[in-house]
């Protein structure tokens, strides 16, 4: 079951149309060692920036994130880093699939989040109903919940797990 | 309550009367579509992982054999030959080496105007331009098992083209100054549906190398109701009887965009984002060592022919590499009946069969510090070989006349 009312800090809060490749930079599409990864997480942007970010720490995206395709060591670059999920104004179509694909990251689209927090904010989001808390400031903000069906897709551990146990449920329905 | 074409499809295919955008509704595509990708064993492993025995609905599924053409290793021919057994096994068709299946699937007359269908290649999207709705999809392993899966319904936003082309300037120069004018996100979540005069002037080459990268402005997909340019490409290429499926006079529409073609001229993306578009000759004279024509977006005869036309009597520079791909076989047997295939060898380039791997360095990729201008569907970093070397996309005849120049250069001075 997924852990869906998180808190944590604004670890970032990146520009429009972010392409999650960036996290880790162009050369370095190809790397999948976590280790390697963390050191690598957001060189071009902030140098030291994995010694700074708390496990549970959130990103805020402007709207669009997730252009292009993303590799592998995106989400081994997140999970070294601990982050809890990603909040933005709007995702390309096929960012929050994929993530549900994976089970990881929660996502959530919040029209309004990146003009409503700041670095280091502490904030309580519930990626389910899409309810963000903003803890620092006391605002209350409203985002999009998350569609039923993704959000089973999610809690049984992403879409393989979820296929997985439809076609289970379809063969013990033929045994019965 | 009025609809959209795109509407329409929708409800059809979930079983209601009416949709409206924003409904999330459970979907079953009239025909679902994937490819040999780079990851071909990573793509079919989960099937395993999952239990799959079988495909869902494999008469409404189709296995395109288009990259990795031809095999470059032993070791890929044997995965090759492991996953098209699988295909048979599971009665699904195989089309091996025929083209890029995006174009191919027109060509064998399996999608119809009014069908949904689904891939996990956004590059479907040309198809639109047949009245049908091509939507890309996350989640292929669902529709492979399950054969349906959850949408949401996307608003639509009206493009209305009027003017004329002007010669030396293709269909993807309209896409590159759509999305030069409303940027990444402009169409973020909905679909574009092609309509007006200049729409109409545009033949069906151009309007398929216009939606083919459609999602590069955030939209989902793109649209047309079939107009009988539309209809008679399709029937043309026959299949299944279809009905066709049209947007009421009053449907609502998100927003509308209106485009004079009148007196455009060439665009280009400049490397390394896709979205960066500017007009052609901003960029005029950069030094080039490659130049490529063809991929899902251009390499229909159309653009063969515009390239022959440049390159007629002419020669290409000695410097560069120009590896000219038909997008289909068909399409190449259309360039050789016409005496393209001939003015294009004789001026010195390079021509292959129909292949994907031109496009994403798979064949003669580029080296560090190289330079390409290609008709190819990205120009991100690392698309075509070293992520030292940069990719310029433009159209057809831009690629044709800087082949010959050996720089970046202008169609039109060769028309």
């Amino acid at each position: 079951m997924a852990d869906w009312v998180r808190q944590g800090r604004v670890a970032w809060i990146f520009e429009e149309n972010f392409v999650p490749d960036d996290l880790m930079g162009a050369d370095n599409l190809t790397v999948e060692d976590p280790k390697v990864l963390k050191s690598l997480a957001m060189k071009d942007y902030e140098s030291g920036f994995s010694e700074k970010v708390q496990p549970g720490d959130f990103f805020v995206g402007k709207s669009n994130y997730g252009y292009a395709r993303a590799h592998a060591g995106v989400n081994i670059t997140m999970k070294a880093l601990g982050i809890g999920g990603i909040i933005a104004d709007s995702f390309t179509l096929g960012y929050p699939v994929g993530a549900a694909n994976n089970a990881y990251p929660l996502v959530l689209t919040c029209p309004g989040i990146s003009q409503k927090v700041s670095r280091w904010d502490q904030l309580e989001v519930d990626f389910k109903s899409g309810v963000v808390k903003n803890l620092t400031t006391e605002e209350i903000i409203q985002g999009i919940p998350t569609p039923e069906d993704m959000v089973r897709m999610i809690e049984v551990g992403g879409l393989e797990a979820d296929v997985r146990r439809n076609l289970e449920a379809q063969k013990n329905l033929k045994s019965i | 309550m009025p609809m959209t074409v795109t509407e329409k499809i929708l409800a059809r295919v979930s079983g209601n009367s009416q949709v409206k955008p924003g409904d999330r509704v459970k979907i079953t595509p009239d025909l679902a579509m994937w490819y040999n990708s780079v990851n071909t064993e990573h793509f079919f492993a989960p099937l395993e992982r999952v239990g799959a025995t079988k495909v869902a609905d494999p008469e409404k599924r189709i296995f395109f054999i288009d990259h990795h053409t031809p095999v470059k290793s032993v070791e890929y021919a044997n995965v090759l030959n492991k996953v098209k057994k699988m295909h048979q096994d599971w009665g699904v068709r195989v089309v091996e080496r025929m083209g890029i299946g995006h174009q191919v699937m027109g060509e064998m007359g399996a999608v119809r105007p009014g069908m949904y269908i689904t891939h996990f290649d956004s590059a479907i999207v040309s198809m639109g331009c047949l009245g049908l709705l091509p939507l890309p999809t996350g989640e292929l392993l669902r529709y492979m098992v399950e054969g349906s899966g959850y949408v949401t319904v996307p608003a639509t936003v009206k493009v209305v083209l009027t003017g004329e082309i002007p010669k030396g300037v293709q269909g993807r120069d309209v896409w590159l100054r759509i999305l030069a004018e409303v940027g990444p996100s402009g169409g973020q979540g909905r679909i574009l549906e092609y309509t007006g005069p200049g729409y109409e002037a545009m033949d069906m080459d151009s309007r398929m190398g216009m939606m083919n990268t459609t999602t590069y402005c955030g939209a989902v997909s793109a649209i047309a109701s079939p107009d009988q340019k539309a209809l008679d490409w399709v029937d043309a290429h026959p299949g299944e009887p279809y009905e066709a499926v049209y947007s009421d006079p009053d449907a609502h529409y998100d927003d509308e965009w209106y485009f004079d073609l009148t007196g455009m001229e060439p665009y280009i993306a400049v490397p390394p984002k896709p979205y960066d578009v500017r007009p052609l000759r901003e960029v005029l004279g950069t030094t080039i060592h490659q130049a490529y024509l063809g991929s899902c977006a251009s390499g229909r005869v159309e653009d063969l022919r515009l390239a022959a036309q440049v390159l007629k009597g002419q020669q290409k520079h000695p410097d560069v590499r120009v590896n000219v791909v038909p997008t289909s076989n068909l399409i190449m047997q259309e360039a050789a009946r016409e005496g393209i295939v001939t003015t294009l060898v004789e001026s010195g380039i390079f021509l292959s069969s129909p292949s994907c791997d031109y496009c994403f360095g798979n064949a003669s990729p580029l080296g560090d510090g190289e330079v390409c201008v290609s008709t190819g569907t990205l120009n991100i970093t690392g698309r075509m070989g070293s992520t030292k070397a940069q990719i310029y996309t433009v159209n057809a005849g831009v690629v044709a006349a800087s082949a010959i120049e050996g720089k970046i250069a202008d169609p039109r001075n060769y028309l």
